[in-house]
């Protein structure tokens, strides 16, 4: 368990090594006389450590001949553009590809320069030609479980590698897969980004809540949240219904809700739950597989297993020709269920920038916070009509997506003031202590 | 008893025989130590032909501080399928090194060889 926790087989240290390979490759082409004319550099170091004082650093301070001082930063690796390219690359010619097209820079008359014109594609597939290979461990029931790839849910899409997809497709009777954060940022990404690129398709989707979770989007303070309470938990249902209905209605896939289950949960809470999901049509399986595992997943099984005998569709959200307004207009009002997209002056330039580079087809990525439907945190209920607002848009070339910014996106996250780290230590034994 | 202490005191089978019962052999592993192996991606030429599993999504309603447990339920629902005689495999996130020096807001029973996800991406 600490193994998969810790180093694992490496495969994040490759990302990061990658990540920065191109960077000493960019600050190296400027040092030798910068023939390619670098006049703004984009691409990013990276670590994968909770790091905040990296957000921002100076890079070049020597004082030596030639050693061009700039503006540099970091990123946590998992956010790099490499993780995005890793886990959307169908194989490892796909994946040196999409390394090419990555930009880096710009010029002065505001030409990309891309990993491809540093030359620097081939040696970054190099360095990730181990990793790209599926990892396998086993759960604690034995059952197969190929762990591979996991990018940002927010600037990214969420979900582990097509490439592990695919695989366990080719292994498994049945693959469950899952998508970073709630259906409105993981699911659409899965469906919209990364099943459209590995054309697949999910033959059922378990949407899990719990009934607590489900009192605090009604509103129900955090410290009587174990106290039965059926109007709150009709006022939070709505956040539920509104993912139910999108993934059943909208995307049109076969759906079932699983609840997990707390021993506080009331008889009365899961039978509301049940009738007002019967009137949608919905399934509800209890599931125990926290205190009883396999044993307590059994029912959920059996009614996944008839579900997927089902037909079903994949409706995408918006279709790539599509410009990216529309497309990003489609996703909000369709899938959050905005009223309309607010886009700053500087998102509109850059959509036309991006557009006139030729990127306008790619699908659209919006990075939005995971708390609310609404790009508003606090906003929980989401009751009244709100807007999306659109504030940045970044072209990620290589990973053939465009990121649309919402609010504040952190890719280099911080430590809590008492971080976990002064908990974990190696004891005489050798056992490690500390890791959760 | 902790998340660590229940997988260490689990006896996990060999990955070879792991991989065995999915139909990959030896010849497409890489093995990092007894339980952890990479799967040659040589072995698609040889699925080629071989007919795709049904694709299950574990998905959420938006995330509370109190947290959903969806990785929970997808691996429940793995290991409760092989209960009722199929065939299951998980295809997972791989968890960041920053994870486990991330505060935890509470302990999970984790019934995996895996991490957990809280304060996760």
């Amino acid at each position: 368990m600490e193994d998969i926790n810790l180093h694992f087989t490496g495969d994040i240290h490759a990302i990061t090594s990658a990540n920065n390979l191109l960077s000493a490759m960019i600050d190296n082409h400027i040092y030798f006389g910068n023939s390619l004319g670098f006049e703004r550099v984009t691409w990013k170091r990276c670590i994968d450590l909770n790091d905040r004082q990296l957000r921002k650093v100076e890079t070049g301070l020597s004082n030596e001949k030639n050693i061009v001082p700039r503006e540099d930063g970091f990123d946590i690796s998992v956010a790099s553009e490499i993780m995005a390219i890793f886990c959307l690359a169908t194989d490892i010619k796909d994946l040196k590809r999409r390394i090419g097209n990555i930009i880096v820079g710009y010029t002065k008359k505001n030409k990309p320069i891309t990993a491809r014109d540093l030359k620097a594609d081939g040696a970054l597939t190099v360095l990730l030609k181990d990793a790209i290979n599926p990892n396998l461990v086993q759960t604690l029931e034995k059952v197969p479980a190929i762990v591979h790839g996991g990018p940002f849910a927010n600037i990214a899409h969420g979900c582990n590698s097509i490439i592990a997809t695919k695989l366990a497709l080719k292994l498994g009777d049945y693959v469950i897969t899952e998508a970073g954060f709630g259906a409105d940022l993981g699911a659409e990404k899965f469906l919209d980004i990364k099943c459209r690129k590995a054309e697949i398709k999910p033959d059922a989707v378990v949407c899990v809540a719990t009934i607590k979770a489900l009192k605090y989007h009604g509103g129900m303070p955090k410290d009587e949240i174990k106290n039965e309470s059926i109007e709150y938990l009709e006022r939070g249902f709505h956040n539920l219904l509104k993912h139910v209905d999108n993934l059943k209605n909208k995307f049109g896939l076969n759906v079932i809700v699983a609840i997990n289950k707390y021993t506080h949960d009331t008889e009365n809470e899961i039978e509301f739950l049940r009738n007002k999901l019967k009137e949608e049509e919905i399934e509800l399986s209890l599931v125990e597989s926290w205190e009883k595992g396999g044993d307590g997943a059994t029912d959920l099984a059996r009614k996944v297993v008839e579900l997927t005998k089902k037909d079903s569709k994949l409706n995408y959200m918006y279709d790539l020709n599509e410009n990216i307004k529309e497309k990003i207009n489609d996703v909000a009002t369709k899938v959050y269920g905005a009223e309309g997209v607010e886009f700053t002056e500087e998102a509109e330039e850059q959509i036309r920038r991006i557009e006139e580079l030729g990127y306008g087809n790619l699908p659209v990525c919006i990075a939005k916070t995971q708390y609310s439907l609404s790009d508003d945190q606090k906003n929980l209920e989401c009751f009244d009509p709100f807007k999306i607002h659109v504030k940045e848009i970044i072209l990620k070339s290589g990973a053939e997506f465009v990121v649309a910014i919402t609010g504040k996106i952190m890719t280099m996250p911080g430590l809590p003031r008492v971080p976990a780290a002064e908990n974990i230590d190696l004891r005489e034994d050798e056992n490690i202590i500390g890791i959760f | 008893m902790g998340d660590v202490e229940i997988a260490r005191s689990t006896k996990l089978e060999k990955i070879q025989n792991i991989a065995e019962s999915i139909g990959v052999t030896e010849d497409d592993l890489e093995l990092y130590g007894k339980y952890k192996a990479k799967i040659n991606l040589n072995i698609m030429k040889k699925l080629k032909d071989k007919k795709n599993g049904k694709l299950v999504l574990v998905t959420a309603i938006n995330p509370t501080p109190l947290g959903e447990g969806k990785t929970t339920i997808a691996i429940g629902l793995a290991d409760g399928l092989k209960k009722i005689g199929e065939k299951p495999v998980l295809a997972l996130r791989e968890p960041s090194l920053r994870t486990c020096i991330w505060n935890k807001r509470r302990s999970n029973r984790w019934r995996i060889f895996t991490n957990s996800s809280n304060g996760r991406y």
